[in-house]
């Protein structure tokens, strides 16, 4: 007689209340239905990893292909289909492997039957996976020898608590076969909505789950393959559908990393001993004389911050723990708006394309760890820092000589842990636990990564002169070539017209196209000269002007002082007094700044260059500065800092020096004035490299990065354009000419002035580079 | 009665006026402006009111419509002095609005000696009560040299009886006495011996020697006024100029303070000394200047002014001879890397026995 489902389950309680009776000193656990839900919602923590996780499922299938696709995902409630080609289950393994919680499938077998792949998943975490992302579950799965496939339905909301796990049945059918094998997981009923932005997030997560091909030259020869992008044999395709409209994604291309401006590799060896590589074709640097010897240093582990690392007194220098984990890395490293930099054999990039590589940077830069072959979250994701790069980045204050943030590389970190007993993952899959191990990766990367950003240092720092140079000269061949063109073209268009006179009138239609396009260009540059040189001729104009009214003033300043004071002499009351000293006070503070603009005035009759010891120039504009109004009255504080001794420009005039400093100070004063802060500014001088280096920095609104090369140019102004409601004064002040005038006056002395990283507690900061006096010269000074 | 002064210019103005009007409330001296408006009036009217003024102020800029310089009329002053067409011989002394005149006017070195001393209209509307002191300092001076009765080198230096003064100072000042030229007299006093470190020295010598920092020690003046003044200067020029016998100081030290010369103790030991003595809390010892090494403190550097140990010290040079009763004046090493140019400025050169050490330093300190 058949029994019913109800009755066979009352038959299975009645058996084990039995076994309860023979076994009264025994108690076994039972397991509620609600453990599935806070296992799935506890043990994966984000959507991403979630996916990741049953990518990682179809790969340990022997997939070649999976394919990931979302319908009308926008609104929570949509569909995720997951299909593959991998090998399938069959019902046994269906039901030992899959259904079974905390199977231990892939512990027996962790290599993959076909490929040998060294299995991803491992822990089971699949099936959660799917209860994280929605609420049904459909499996549809065939294996290469069965005739049908196995349908299995799962509603993760049965799972609900007080209900017995085991009691819990989930639709199980034979249907026809959709495919020769592999597995199809529909998931249904989303527990979220996925937007494009999400889908396209979380698909580069996962290509990123695969270690790139670029990274493992060395590891390749070894006895394991390792799941990788080079292996073609596994990709991921993606893509949305939207009532029935088709997106596909695209992964975005890392083609750039070839254009990269130098390429750090490094790795552990058998003993523990660090070494790493630089190689750079646009700085000219090979590998091969660029090998470093990676240990840790006393500086960098001091024993009282690090007692736990010293041992009997002595630091290790090795990385004995990674001796057996095989590391190994690779990263790009790029430094953003200086395309002069590269410009090594077949290298180059271009503006455009190292303005993407920036972008994509801001969001994708920093340091990705591959365990197996396969990423570990959240090692290199945005905000996640753990080599700490940022950090002492940061904390450099922009006296570093080269950029070096996360932003700007793109690295790659390779371990091999084939038993799983050197790096333990936590069990939401996200991190790995902070062992000896781990330690000596983290110690030995951050330690890598400085010693490359030093090698580097000494070597840009060297380029930047050079390109600099060069830099200009093209800038003034162009002008010149242009023109020449234009001459050329006229030469051969007369020339052509009087001798084949009826020939050919296509040709030089085309001719003629192009020269209205040259003529246009060189009229569109003289334009702008001339722009240039009507307002220089206004400002000129007004300089001398100046220099009439301050001249003028000088005969007149000390016979206000005299009466001022013969009258505070007099008996007066109190009142006028009070408006006497009043007086004094005011006109001192005028008088000052007037000053300023006097020496300058007087200097400039002179109009000879000297040597400039820059502490002068810095020192009389602090002496003004101090009795502006902006400073008496405690809006902005100066400091100043002088770096050593000996800092002798090359000949300049002084009056250049002081038209420079009042320039950035009212640009500083206008970026003070747009927040609401208390104003402070920061001469710096010091010599770098053979170069006299002044940094201005201030803790203004800042200069966004869009502007940062566009402020020398004439006319680009932050300040409302000139109408009739501005002052007159601000007329001047907002010309946009101020910088022009800086860079104009820097770079005739073929020095430099662009906006560097400012110091800490700073928004902006202004570096000025001038060529330092010889040592022949400043002995000279010395007499 | 305020010395009286006649302001020269030959375009006067409100301007002139200013300053005059500063000087005049002071109180110390009486200012009154001749326009120049030609030479042999200008010339008549100072021959014709020769007792009616103590001293003369020219504008340097003085030329325009008058059709002479300063210098000129410097010159010609003393050319009537010595023909005794003027029978006193008065102070003459330059001024300017432009602020760089004493860079200019000091290229020439010939005119100098005519003219006591410069002032920056700037100075005179600022240190209006300073320049008055100065002024009527040097009018009284030159009353003094001019004066017939029991006049001697002795009278003129009024030096405490215990002091060996140098015989060459004294043999000097019985020439210029015979010689009888009230300019010479005073500008020997004004340049050789008040202005310059030796014989006489100035507030912040004195506070070096005692290893005293002035900026912050609140018991200086204290110090200064009522325990220092028996070995004050107090000869020709004494108000205008204030400063103390370098002899004297030695022998007040010995005499109250120590038996032993200040100079082999550091600033903090003479310092511990003189508060224990006169029992200032608020003194305080002067501290080494960057890159020196010593505090046993004797001089100032010419650029910075702060006290300075003989043993870091490099030798600096003046622009003019330096006479056998004067001090070797030094520049700091901080000085020097700081602000080379203002040696110069301040009419000194690095001297040739100290180059070399010059340049060992300063590639070391830029190391």
């Amino acid at each position: 007689m058949e029994l019913s489902r109800e009755e066979l389950i009352e038959q299975r309680e009645e058996l084990d209340r039995k076994l309860d009776l023979l076994d009264k000193d025994k108690i076994r656990f039972s397991i509620d239905a609600g453990l599935m839900d806070r296992l799935g919602r506890e043990l994966v923590g984000k959507q991403e990893t979630a996916v990741s996780e049953l990518v990682k499922n179809a790969y340990d299938a022997d997939a070649n292909e999976v394919t990931l696709t979302f319908i009308n995902s926008d609104v929570e409630g949509g569909t995720l289909i997951i299909d593959d080609d991998g090998h399938g289950m069959d019902m046994d393994s269906l039901r030992n492997g899959f259904m079974r919680i905390s199977s231990t499938d892939k512990i027996h077998t962790p290599v993959s039957p076909k490929f040998n792949r060294k299995r991803a998943g491992r822990k089971g975490i699949g099936r959660f996976a799917t209860h994280r992302l929605g609420k049904k579950l459909t499996i549809t799965t065939q294996t290469k020898d069965a005739p049908m496939a196995l349908r299995l339905t799962i509603n993760w909301d049965d799972y609900v608590i007080d209900r017995e796990l085991q009691l819990i049945a989930n639709n199980l059918e034979e249907i026809p076969k959709t495919k020769i094998q592999g597995t199809t997981l529909n998931i249904d009923i989303l527990r979220e909505g996925w937007s494009l932005s999400e889908i396209k997030r979380v698909f580069r997560y996962v290509t990123e789950l695969l270690q790139p091909s670029y990274l493992s030259d060395r590891l390749k020869e070894g006895s394991i393959v390792f799941g990788s992008q080079a292996d073609t044999s596994f990709s991921v395709q993606c893509k949305k559908i939207t009532n029935g409209i088709d997106v596909i994604i695209s992964d975005i291309t890392n083609s750039f990393f070839e254009k990269a401006l130098a390429v750090f590799e490094g790795f552990v060896d058998e003993l523990g001993q660090g070494f790493c590589f630089i190689e750079s074709k646009s700085l000219k640097l090979n590998q091969s004389d660029n090998e470093l010897v990676i240990e840790r240093t006393k500086a960098n582990y001091p024993e009282k911050n690090f007692p736990d690392l010293w041992i009997n007194g002595e630091l290790p220098k090795k990385y004995l723990y990674l001796n057996k984990a095989q590391v190994h890395f690779k990263a790009y490293y790029f430094i953003y708006q200086r395309v002069d930099y590269y410009d090594g054999d077949g290298i180059g990039i271009n503006a455009t394309e190292l303005k993407q590589v920036q972008d994509f940077g801001k969001k994708e830069g920093g340091i990705r760890l591959y365990r197996n072959g396969f990423r570990v979250a959240p090692y290199g994701e945005p905000g996640d820092d753990w080599l700490e790069i940022d950090e002492r980045y940061t904390a450099s204050g922009g006296r570093d000589v080269i950029p070096f943030g996360n932003n700007n590389v793109f690295g790659f970190v390779e371990i091999i842990d084939e038993n799983g007993d050197l790096f333990e993952e936590t069990s939401s899959r996200e991190g790995i636990l902070k062992n000896e191990v781990f330690r000596d990766l983290v110690d030995f990367l951050r330690d890598a990564f400085q010693a490359c950003r030093r090698r580097l240092e000494s070597t840009v720092e060297f380029k930047e002169k050079r390109s600099k140079r060069q830099k200009r000269i093209v800038a003034e061949k162009n002008q010149k070539e242009r023109l020449q063109q234009l001459k050329l073209f006229i030469q051969e268009k007369t020339s052509q017209d009087t001798t084949d006179e009826d020939n050919n009138s296509e040709s030089s239609h085309f001719d003629a196209e192009e020269l209205q396009a040259t003529v246009d260009e060189v009229e569109r540059i003289i334009k702008e000269q001339l722009d240039e040189i009507a307002l220089l001729r206004v400002l000129a104009g007004m300089g001398l002007s100046i220099g009439e009214f301050v001249h003028e003033f000088r005969q007149y300043s000390p016979a206000f002082d005299g009466d001022l004071v013969a009258l505070s002499r007099k008996p007066l009351d109190d009142a006028t007094k009070k408006i006497v000293y009043n007086l004094r006070a005011n006109f001192d503070l005028f008088k000052v700044y007037a000053s300023y603009f006097d020496e300058t005035v007087q200097e400039n009759a002179q109009r000879k260059l000297r040597l400039i010891n820059i502490r002068e120039p810095i020192r009389n504009f602090l002496k003004i500065i101090e009795h502006s109004n902006a400073t008496q009255h405690g809006k902005i504080q100066i400091e100043h800092l002088f770096n050593g001794y000996d800092l002798y420009t090359l000949p300049m005039h002084p009056s250049e020096w002081a038209s420079i400093l009042i320039n950035l100070f009212s640009n500083s004063k206008k970026a003070i004035d747009k927040v609401d802060v208390e104003g402070r500014i920061l001469i710096v001088a010091k010599e770098e490299n053979k170069r006299i280096v002044v940094e201005f920095s201030d803790n203004g609104i800042g200069i966004p990065e869009e502007n940062k090369d566009r402020i020398f140019h004439a006319f680009f102004t932050t300040s409302m354009p000139a109408n009739r409601r501005t002052p007159q004064e601000k007329e001047f002040t907002g010309s946009g000419l101020g910088l022009k005038i800086v860079s104009d006056i820097i770079e005739s002395y073929d020095g430099e002035v662009y906006v560097a990283n400012p110091p800490q507690g700073f928004k902006t900061c202004i570096r000025i580079e001038v060529p330092k006096a010889t040592d022949e010269q400043i002995e000279q000074q010395y007499g | 009665m305020a010395s009286r002064f006649l302001y020269i210019d030959d375009n006067f103005d409100s301007v002139s006026q200013g300053i005059i009007s500063a000087l005049n409330t002071t109180g110390i001296v009486s200012v009154t402006s001749q326009e120049a408006l030609s030479w042999s009036a200008l010339i008549d009217f100072l021959i014709a009111n020769n007792e009616e003024y103590d001293g003369l102020l020219i504008d340097w800029k003085l030329g325009t419509t008058f059709g002479h310089d300063a210098e000129v009329l410097a010159q010609h002053i003393r050319v009537l002095v010595h023909n005794r067409s003027l029978i006193r011989d008065v102070p003459v002394l330059l001024c300017s609005a432009n602020s760089k005149f004493q860079e200019e006017f000091g290229r020439d070195t010939t005119p100098h000696d005519l003219f006591l001393t410069t002032y920056t209209k700037d100075k005179i509307a600022n240190h209006s009560e300073q320049v008055a002191v100065e002024m009527d300092s040097l009018a009284e001076a030159f009353k003094i040299a001019q004066g017939e009765d029991g006049k001697n080198a002795t009278d003129l230096l009024c030096a405490p009886e215990d002091l060996l003064i140098d015989l060459r100072i004294e043999e000097t000042v019985c020439t210029l006495i015979e010689n009888g030229i009230p300019h010479n007299i005073v500008r020997f006093f004004l340049k050789e011996i008040i202005e310059k470190p030796g014989v006489l020295i100035n507030e912040n010598i004195l506070a070096a020697r005692l290893g005293v920092d002035i900026k912050k020690s609140s018991d200086w003046p204290k110090l200064k006024d009522d325990h220092l003044s028996d070995f004050l200067y107090k000869g020709i020029l004494h108000d205008g100029w204030r400063c103390w016998w370098a002899e004297g100081f030695q022998n007040w030290w010995k005499l109250n303070i120590s038996g032993s010369s200040p100079q082999g103790r550091t600033a903090k030991q003479r310092v511990k000394l003189l508060v224990e003595k006169f029992g200032l809390p608020y003194l305080v010892a002067a501290d080494k200047q960057r890159h020196s090494a010593g505090t046993e403190f004797w001089t100032t550097c010419v650029i910075t002014e702060l006290p300075l140990d003989l043993i870091d010290g490099l030798r600096v040079t003046p622009s003019t001879p330096q006479l056998p009763w004067q001090d070797e004046r030094f520049v700091s090493l901080f000085g020097l890397l700081d602000r080379f140019e203002e040696l110069k400025k301040n009419d000194f050169r690095l001297s040739p026995f100290d180059k070399e050490r010059w340049q060992n330093l300063r590639k070391n300190n830029n190391q």
